[in-house]
């Protein structure tokens, strides 16, 4: 007996509902896999700010004047006691490293007096909240400034599902710009 | 009187139908099991499963959570580093990460240099993390051995050669000359043991065992096998379900069909 199963277009959308699920995950799968990377080596994101010809590396101590702030805009001690960075004609690059949920999420800063001219994620180790690589995101932050409350000049629009790390490359711009502020007034001290 | 085949047809559908129920009683078990714990594992880091530590020595034992038998140590002007794979102490703190190898301590007149193959960890007398050194940072790789030249300057040795570090540790140059080297200690026993049991403390945390739990590796090899059994029976199931319910589908589009047309 030939057994003739006529279904109808409709049908076929229908029957093929079971395999949303499966689609699902496989998208949610493949967002995360390719979320964790290294975009850009620290190194080379130096070499790129100052056309190849970076300065040499120099060190800022978190003294006592400095840790408190420094404390009040991450809402934790800074991880260690001295930063490293790189500063030419009124330009600073900092490379900063801040928590989003579980693992460190590494960002170069360019700060241009006293302005925030680039933001880049450099390496992203967390599952999730990775959409704060694209630019649509760090561009945001272009030609922000820091406020006397150690807040940005700007609104940051967040992105759902990234709240965390929205957050930590919030908090580090932040941190980008008081430093640059910490060298920009020692370096006019007398 | 049925058709013999359609009987036949009938009977095998059946058989599924009765395969069906009782694997998914079966599995029913498994998946409770995997369902609550997947449920704490997805949360893991909020219900603070991996800083919650197995601490029970009966459950230790069984579960055969054993120290290495051996440390590495090193030591310079009364400051001791102890290494007993993955933890690596500094004095009588633990520092945070998981280390393989450590290659070397050494105390300056202000700083105290941690050496792991791949990084230089600078603490303050205190014992306050003031930097971490790595390649990207301009740190010759792969350090064999640290130690202080005639000058007080770290120098370090490398497949590469031998490097002196200038005043920060931020440039480093190549350099021939002699150093007075750290060099790997004995550990004292009670000390080691002290460690040892610190280790076994935090060996096995929450999180690993609902880990064991949901791949069954909590029973060992034979409790791999039974969740891979688990897991077949599960892929059975969904299979089975699949078909039973595309053939109820079709039979009930038919039944439509031929009412329609009547």
């Amino acid at each position: 007996m030939k057994a003739v199963i006529n279904i109808h277009t409709s049908d076929v959308g229908s029957s093929l509902l079971w395999l949303l699920p499966f689609v699902i995950l496989a998208l949610l799968f493949y967002g995360n896999v390719w979320a964790r990377g290294v975009y850009q080596e620290p190194d080379a994101f130096v070499q790129e700010a100052f056309d190849g010809k970076p300065p040499e590396a120099r060190l800022l101590w978190l003294t006592s004047g400095i840790r408190p702030k420094a404390k009040q805009i991450l809402g934790h001690e800074p991880a260690t006691r001295r930063v490293r960075y790189w500063t030419s004609n009124g330009r600073s690059v900092w490379i900063l490293d801040e928590i989003g949920k579980d693992q460190p999420i590494t960002t170069g800063f360019i700060v241009n007096q006293g302005k925030l001219e680039k933001v880049k994620i450099l390496v992203f180790r967390e599952s999730r909240g990775y959409e704060v690589r694209y630019p649509s995101f760090t561009d945001q932050f272009n030609q922000a400034g820091l406020t006397n409350n150690m807040g940005l000049d700007r609104n940051i629009d967040g992105i759902s599902g990234a709240t965390l790390s929205v957050r930590a490359v919030s908090k580090l711009s932040r941190l980008a710009l008081y430093y640059h502020a910490i060298i920009q007034k020692n370096n006019d001290a007398p | 009187m049925t058709h013999p085949s359609r009987h036949k047809r009938r009977k095998k559908w059946h058989s599924l139908y009765v395969w069906h129920r009782y694997i998914g009683l079966t599995a029913a078990l498994f998946v409770l099991l995997l369902a609550t714990t997947g449920l704490a594992l997805n949360h893991y880091t909020s219900l603070g499963l991996d800083k919650r530590f197995v601490t029970n020595q009966w459950l230790l034992d069984t579960l055969e959570i054993r120290p290495p038998d051996t440390a590495s140590s090193y030591q310079h002007q009364g400051h001791q580093t102890v290494l007993l794979e993955p933890l690596l102490w500094l004095d009588n703190r633990q520092l945070a990460g998981e280390y393989h190898s450590v290659t070397g301590l050494i105390r300056t007149d202000d700083m105290l240099i941690l050496a792991t193959p791949g990084e230089l960890q600078l603490f303050s007398i205190q014992g306050e993390l003031i930097d971490r050194l790595r390649s990207q940072d301009g740190l010759p790789n792969a350090i064999r051995r640290i130690g202080l030249s005639d000058q007080g300057r770290l120098v370090i040795e490398t497949p590469l050669g031998r490097f002196k570090a200038d005043r920060d540790m931020l440039k480093w140059q190549g350099w021939s000359g002699e150093a007075a080297w750290s060099t790997a200690v004995d550990i004292d026993p009670p000390r080691l043991q002290q460690l040892q049991q610190r280790w076994r403390n935090q060996a096995l945390s929450w999180g690993k065992i609902i880990l064991k739990l949901h791949t069954g590796r909590l029973f060992g090899n034979k409790g791999v096998l039974v969740m891979d059994g688990a897991a077949i029976l599960l892929v059975f199931l969904s299979i089975s379900g699949l078909w039973l319910w595309l053939r109820i589908m079709i039979r009930q589009r038919k039944h439509r069909k031929h009412r329609h047309h009547s």
